[in-house]
């Protein structure tokens, strides 16, 4: 009897013990799944950030800079992480998207975290189609984009379990994923001043007393299209600032006298007022943005002061995103693939119509492509068509003597150089295509047509001494690779007007070229339309107190000095910039 | 039947020496076993309200990490002009989606919301003196692109029945604004 009730009471201390283990082991392994649910939300917003930037720094400057700003926001917003490393991004990401070839950086390992970016998301990859996370896959959709269009990013985390290991649970992983897909953003307001170089420094320069002023721009009722007032002057210089060592930086101003200064609608307090078209504006109540760190504020490497200079006027401020020259290629050369130079042309060494040999995204292949168009029409040599005549065909000398009578003929100049001395004018009443230089010392007017207005310049220099005049009238201006401009200050005039409708509206220059085009003030300027030199450093000198205005500039680089003012406005119907914005696809 | 008479008697005996003063060796291994099981119901239920507690932190850090990526993900793509009235909009959504942790009763609340392209920047707090900041961010995160950041943090307690354990919650974000400024 006795030993059955001692074997009775060892039965109930067993049970207890094993229930008190059940019970206890499954609150243990309850805190430790809890612990990696955390970890999966916690994992979420972190892919989430990370695909966003990336996508958007994929179309700014491509896939290696995408994959190491990714990672960095992966570090940013892990809070047991200070660093990633982002050494294998280069070489994963090299060369240009293909739509069909999806690339991936191999898993970075980081503490307890294992990172992975994509790019492009094919279609058929397992972010997409959420078999990496054993989820019904999901068919793709138009709004899905294209896959150069998308960024994934993929992060393991492991964690030590802390009461389940016991029970022989040492640890657990949760996988989280985000595709995120760019999209166009807002519609910016028109901007004044934009330098592309994607790296430089003293991107915008001025010295010897030169001054860059983005005046305030005009606002328009879309409805109506009557001015309503002032929107703040905008600078964009769109340089991450990488090529910087040293004393300078993006943006430089040297020297007394040197002024960068942005105005708007007045009620900044930042500098003097004045009246703009009527309605009341004041200095330094625009906006400098540089892409570059440094700012708010003139810092190293974004911008620099020397020489007695005064910093620019208002200070700079981050530009959030690269704006590229993206909107004019949406405009006027909107084409799915530039990768391989324009039929029948040999300019392409690299290609002809694009930055970065990138194709310009969300083009559909023959929309708007209206430069490409050009280009192919006007061929690099012989007549476009048979409504041309060749200059010296029609009896004219490439060093020609007064007086010429205007000319209403379409023409090619076939000079190696046209000699415009002084006193002798030509007036052109038609498509001009020059085959060479032109040297302008007395007097050039072309008025193309209005329902074709555009010149063309398929190589060489066009040049204007010091009392030469050239007038563009509505007019857009292509120059191919290897043309560039030197227009010399002085008593003479420079009237280059962009045609105000068709396919070419507000367009005044678009240049391929990567030759500095030389500008300078002129006793009468006119200016009006954009000017777009997205490959070419712009430099602009000559005598100051001349003003021109209703211009944009888009160059690679801007170099103002020697006394010289420029004055920058955009007219209606400027080029507007497009923010980047995502969409989480996945 | 046997079995009956041999626990009567025994019972019997028990009370008989209760009542004499004396203790049996079943009395003594009933007080051995009060004890032992004082002792492990102490250790059990401290277990229990730790892990109860704990449960209740991780439920409390879950909805902070979600409040904090809801509203960094809403201010990256929430149009200008950034002021006081767009940050207390940003603000309510972390305050929303944190499902009552970060409420103005909530012990050491804390809200920050930043917008480093503006310099503009909300803190939200019951915390005498609020924390200190770096101009214009809620904290350093070493980028120099145009972003938002959120912070959002709370205190909370871990308790194990005789201790407890001060935590606080704390989740950072940060996102690039995808808005034009």
């Amino acid at each position: 009897m006795k030993e059955q009730f001692r074997s009775d009471r060892g039965a109930s201390i067993f049970m207890l013990a094993i229930s008190l283990f059940l019970l206890i082991g499954a609150s243990a392994i309850a805190v430790d799944i809890g612990a990696i649910w955390l970890d999966r939300s916690t994992d979420q917003k972190v892919t989430d950030a990370a695909a966003a930037v990336g996508i958007m720094e994929a179309f700014a400057t491509g896939g290696p800079a995408a994959c190491e700003q990714a990672l960095n926001y992966v570090a940013v917003n892990t809070p047991d992480l200070d660093s990633v490393d982002t050494s294998g991004c280069a070489s994963a990401f090299s060369g240009v998207c293909d739509d069909l070839t999806s690339r991936e950086l191999p898993p970075v390992s980081a503490g307890r975290y294992e990172i992975t970016v994509v790019y492009p998301v094919v279609g058929n990859h397992d972010l997409m189609t959420s078999r990496i996370i054993s989820r019904t896959p999901q068919p793709l959709i138009a709004d899905d984009g294209k896959p150069c269009e998308r960024l994934g990013v993929k992060m393991t985390s492991t964690r030590s379990s802390l009461f389940a290991s016991v029970l022989g649970f040492g640890s657990g992983t949760t996988t989280v994923h985000t595709v995120a897909m760019r999209v166009d953003g807002d519609e910016r307001p028109p901007l004044n001043l934009i330098v592309l170089d994607r790296t430089g420094c003293n991107a915008i320069s001025v010295n010897g007393g030169g001054q860059i002023i983005a005046e305030p721009v005009i606002d328009y009722d879309p409805v109506t299209g009557n001015p309503t007032g002032l929107v703040p002057g905008l600078m964009i210089a769109d340089s991450n600032g990488t090529d910087c060592s040293g004393s300078n930086g993006v943006i430089n101003v040297s020297g007394a006298g040197s002024v960068i200064r942005s105005d708007g609608p007045a009620g900044c307090g930042l500098g003097s007022p004045y009246t703009y078209s009527g309605y009341a504006a004041e200095e330094g109540c625009g906006r400098i943005q540089v892409l570059a760190p440094g700012t708010p504020g003139c810092n190293l490497p974004a911008c620099s002061v020397s020489g007695g200079a005064n910093e620019p006027n208002p200070p700079p401020t981050p530009l959030g995103s690269p704006y590229t020259r993206e909107s004019a290629d949406h405009k006027y050369n909107c084409y799915a693939d530039y990768t391989s130079p324009p039929p029948g042309t040999t300019w392409a060494a690299d290609p002809l119509t694009t930055g970065n040999q990138q194709n310009i995204d969300q083009c559909e292949e023959g929309t708007d492509d209206y430069i490409y168009d050009l280009i192919l029409k006007v061929g690099q040599t012989g007549l476009p068509d048979s409504t041309f005549k060749t200059w010296t065909g029609l009896g004219h000398s490439c060093n020609p003597s007064p007086p010429i009578p205007p000319i209403n003929e379409n023409v090619v100049v076939d000079c190696n150089t046209l000699q415009l001395t002084s006193g002798n004018n030509v007036t052109i009443n038609g498509n001009v295509v020059f085959n060479g230089n032109v040297t302008v010392n007395g007097s050039l007017t072309i008025n193309p047509p209005a329902d074709d207005p555009w010149i063309f310049f398929r190589g060489g220099r066009l040049s204007k001494g010091g009392s030469g005049q050239i007038a563009f009238n509505d007019a857009m201006v292509y120059m191919a690779k290897g043309s560039d401009i030197k227009l010399t200050g002085g008593s003479g005039s420079l009237t280059w007007t962009a045609p105000d409708s068709g396919d070419f509206e507000s367009l005044a220059l678009w240049t391929d070229s990567t030759a500095s085009q030389d500008w300078s003030g002129q006793a009468a300027l006119d200016l009006r339309g954009i000017f777009f030199m997205p490959r070419a450093t712009a430099s602009y000198s000559g005598t100051g107190g001349q003003i021109q205005t209703d211009a944009q500039w888009l160059a690679w680089r801007l170099e103002v000095g020697g006394g010289a003012v420029l004055r920058i406005a955009p007219s209606e119907g400027s080029l507007p910039a497009f923010s980047d914005r995502t969409n989480l696809v996945r | 039947m046997l079995k009956r008479v041999w626990k009567r008697k025994t019972r019997n005996e028990e009370r008989s020496n209760s009542f004499l003063g004396r203790t049996t060796q079943r009395q003594q291994d009933r007080g051995a076993a009060m004890v032992e099981m004082a002792f492990i119901f102490t250790v059990l239920v401290t277990l229990l309200v730790g892990v109860v507690t704990s449960a209740i932190a991780f439920g409390q850090k879950n909805s902070v990490e979600n409040a904090a990526r809801e509203a960094s993900r809403y201010a990256a793509t929430y149009p200008g002009p950034v002021d006081n009235a767009w940050l207390s909009t940003v603000r309510d959504v972390a305050r929303s989606a944190a499902q009552g942790n970060l409420d103005t009763g909530v012990d050491g609340y804390y809200i920050c919301v930043a917008h480093t392209g503006s310099g503009q920047k909300l803190v939200d707090t019951n915390v005498t003196p609020a924390p200190p900041t770096p101009p214009g961010t809620c904290y350093d995160d070493g980028l120099s692109d145009s972003r938002v950041q959120i912070v959002a943090r709370r205190d909370t307690q871990i308790n194990a029945a005789f201790f407890s354990v001060d935590v606080t919650l704390n989740a950072p974000a940060t996102a690039r604004y995808e808005r034009a400024e």
